[in-house]
């Protein structure tokens, strides 16, 4: 009697996942998936912030060990950034003035949008080199694939691959499947590719052998891509890999941003 | 009745725990899967057919969640827990410490392998733009896992054999 009760329950369950599936296949249950996750969204905020906490204190235990080191470097770094950041404030100026002069100057209208992340991959993503989040932020708040996703500083950090109603899907700069067109910010803004390499770096391809790369060149978005303007940071080439039997010379960018530490991220939807 | 509706919001309570809380925790611990644990618990402490629940709560609320092809994790828990089902009644039929270990490393195997075939699948077919990369990263993260999964239903045992008496060996002792 229990084994036939045990078995009639297995056909329910086995009916109840093929209408789920069936109702899925034709869009019937959108509405209720969509509700799911629009009142699961806060808690999934508020987890992933207690998550975060740990893993930033994880970090932080981690990253004292070799705090000498890396105390000497920063000092180093920030010698060479604030001559940097005299010139481009003077650049700066000087821009602003000649925008004034031609009339060029338009107050950027670009809008952004702010999401939470709520998720990371995991032991549920299929392949690890795919190094995403999800945010908070779906369709309806009008975010859509191929858009750029930055952090507070205004530093690329992603780009939206997938998009449902109240989520969306980001892949991080140094995964293998977000590519981005880039130019490098020096005399002749050589143009390439910038994809993801192992997860841990990114790395410049299409580099014509005649164009002259130095480590420390601030890789820029190249405005070739629909929706994603020009000039949005990346990082800086810390090795250029020229070999002459090659067509071409690539790069490793050592991207700007840290994602491990997000929580709200900015959704660069466009001017 | 009572049971299957606990038993559907303690797996939503835990997808959104393995999706927010330990997806972002620090690598080791963020390759824990606690939905595939607890669903072989329930298998082990209750049967097929509560555990039979999890897919249909746990899957589905896992594939809203996720960007993979409808379905993927729904049918690979289900398939998992068929075939854990099949393994504790023929193979590992004590409750010990050893067979929770054995059946939990082929139960991770097996959803492992249905994961990656429908993922196969779907991107073969079209559903999914990006190919599964099987490099030495994939099998090094993988070999974590296990590892760490297996640490974790070893020490969920010890906590339940500690307030539980349920998966504590019987002895008949003569008088």
């Amino acid at each position: 009697m229990k084994k036939l009760k045990g078995r009639k329950n297995s056909y329910i369950i086995i009916g109840l996942l093929s209408v789920l599936a069936i109702s899925h296949f034709f869009k019937l249950s959108y509405g209720a998936e969509n509700f799911l996750i629009g009142q699961l969204r806060p808690i999934s905020s508020r987890l992933y912030a207690s998550s975060a906490f740990l893993r930033g204190l994880y970090d932080r235990q981690m990253e004292k060990r070799d705090l000498g080191g890396l105390l000497k470097e920063m000092e180093k770094m920030n010698g060479q950034l604030l001559a940097e950041n005299a010139k481009l404030k003077s650049l700066e100026e000087e821009n602003r003035t000649l925008r004034d002069y031609l009339n060029f100057y338009q107050k950027n209208k670009a809008a952004a949008l702010l999401g939470n992340v709520i998720s990371r991959d995991g032991f549920n993503s299929l392949s690890e080199a795919k190094q995403s989040f999800v945010i908070d932020k779906g369709s309806r708040d009008g975010v859509e694939p191929g858009l750029a996703v930055l952090n507070s500083e205004g530093l690329v950090i992603g780009k939206v691959v997938s998009v449902k109603d109240y989520i969306s899907e980001v892949y991080l700069s140094t995964s293998p499947n977000c590519k981005f067109a880039v130019a490098v910010q020096n005399g002749s803004r050589t143009s390439g590719v910038a994809e993801g390499d192992l997860g841990l770096t990114i790395r410049m391809k299409y580099i014509p052998q005649t164009e002259s790369l130095r480590p420390g060149d601030v890789i820029v978005t190249s405005g070739l891509e629909k929706n994603i303007p020009r000039g949005l940071v990346i990082g800086r080439i810390s090795q250029v890999n020229k070999e002459s039997n090659e067509l071409w010379q690539d790069a490793i960018i050592e991207p700007s941003a840290n994602p491990a530490r997000l929580l709200i991220v900015s959704v660069f939807l466009g001017g | 009745m009572k049971r299957i509706i606990a038993n559907i919001f303690f797996a939503a309570a835990l997808v959104m725990i393995q999706l927010s809380f330990v997806n972002g925790l620090p690598f080791f611990l963020s390759s824990l899967n606690v939905v595939l644990t607890a669903a072989i618990f329930v298998l082990v402490l209750a049967g097929l057919e509560t555990a039979l629940w999890w897919p249909a709560a746990a899957g589905v609320l896992l594939d809203a969640f996720s960007f993979s092809p409808f379905g993927l994790h729904t049918a690979s828990l289900a398939i998992t827990i068929i075939l854990a089902s099949l393994l504790l009644d023929n193979f590992f039929t004590n409750r010990s410490l050893y067979s929770f270990l054995a059946l939990s490393a082929a139960s991770l195997l097996v959803y492992e392998l249905a994961v990656n075939f429908f993922g196969f699948l779907a991107h073969y077919f079209g559903a999914d733009r990006f190919p599964l990369v099987y490099n030495r990263l994939f099998w090094e993260v993988k070999l974590w896992q296990s590892l760490s999964n297996l640490i974790f239903v070893a020490v969920v045992f010890y906590i339940f054999n500690f307030v539980s008496d349920k998966l504590k060996p019987v002895f008949l002792a003569r008088k």
